[in-house]
């Protein structure tokens, strides 16, 4: 196996796009198949009502509340999942003589490290003289068991476009294959035609199909792109290092589950 | 009825980005512009708010049922 490298094509805190070489599809789809469904964070499970004059009904609030992402560390994450634990919050409001909107930002946490990724979420609306009071129980969980458990809206993974060039382009060529390209992949400078981002390509043929002479596409599955989103509860770099844990331990039971077979070869 | 908190497809956060949408459609705005300025870039979020109608404001003036407690 080559030397397998990774190259940072976007990286912050929601974004992660990067070209791993020479790590097949099936690794990086491995990770993100883990980050999707079992990576935990913390999520509203029981919401226990006390009052709810809202048009809302019970359940349609307990559904918006529990859908709501909450803020968290992995750490914190970590801890409640090991002492069965959970994190109150409290939702109290009411409407006097005005209508009013019930914000994610009037929920009040027990735990400082947990609380919703934005306070403008909108969860309900009341009328004057309604109110609405209630408890919930936010629980650690993973998005095998449901989505607002999952860390990641999008996670991709996905062999890398290979596109093959011509040595030699024609002008009028050039300008096409600029023009083409619906995801503008290529750049024309001075003649010459260059590849600006090979993860933008989508590998839809638009521009072997016309140009089939000069461009010869196609997809290298030993090499692969990642690419996934962070919903706000936890960090990119947060998922990625949990999902290489979970996956690696995962290994390790493999290993050892197998260890103890005794093999009975004929 | 109130804009969803997530988007249905993808599970991006869609709910605190309504009022904000309203706003800058008001303000004469394309929606298309609009849709980029909040970062919403997959057409499964942009439908979202695109085709989304806030029944709510019509509703909640009728209360329920009052059983006297």
């Amino acid at each position: 196996m080559k030397k397998p490298s990774i190259q940072l094509v976007k990286y912050n805190d929601e974004v992660f796009k990067a070209v791993f070489k020479n790590v097949p599809v099936e690794i990086t789809n491995s990770l993100r198949r883990v980050m999707m469904a079992e990576v935990p964070t913390i999520a509203v499970e029981e919401v226990i009502i006390f009052k709810n004059d809202g048009f809302l009904n019970d359940d349609s609030l307990a559904h918006r509340l529990g859908l709501i992402p909450l803020k968290t560390d992995i750490g914190t994450v970590r801890r409640l999942r090991e002492g069965d634990g959970y994190v109150t919050l409290n939702l109290k409001v009411a409407a006097r003589t005005t209508e009013r909107t019930v914000y994610s930002g009037d929920l009040k946490s027990r735990d400082r490290a947990v609380g919703p990724v934005s306070d403008k979420i909108e969860i309900a609306k009341l009328a004057p003289g309604q109110a609405i009071e209630a408890e919930m129980w936010a629980v650690p969980g993973i998005g095998e068991e449901h989505a607002k458990w999952s860390p990641v809206t999008v996670a991709v993974a996905r062999g890398v476009p290979k596109i093959r060039l011509a040595k030699e382009i024609p002008q009028d060529v050039a300008k096409g294959l600029v023009e083409v390209c619906p995801k503008n992949v290529f750049e024309a400078k001075g003649g010459e035609v260059r590849i600006v981002d090979i993860t933008r390509c989508t590998v839809c043929g638009i521009c072997e199909e016309k140009y089939g002479e000069f461009v010869k596409i196609g997809i290298d599955e030993g090499s692969s792109i990642l690419y996934f989103e962070s919903v706000g509860q936890l960090t990119t770099k947060e998922i990625l290092d949990e999902a290489f844990n979970i996956l690696l331990s995962k290994l390790d039971e493999f290993k050892n589950k197998f260890m103890e077979v005794e093999l009975d070869v004929a | 009825m109130i804009i969803p908190v997530r988007c249905f497809t993808c599970g991006k956060l869609i709910g605190d980005k309504w009022e904000e949408f309203t706003t800058m459609i008001e303000a004469g705005i394309d929606p298309k512009d609009a849709l980029d300025r909040l970062g919403l870039e997959r057409y499964c979020c942009r439908r979202m708010l695109l085709s989304h109608i806030e029944a709510i404001d019509d509703f909640i003036l009728f209360r329920g049922i009052d059983y006297g407690d």
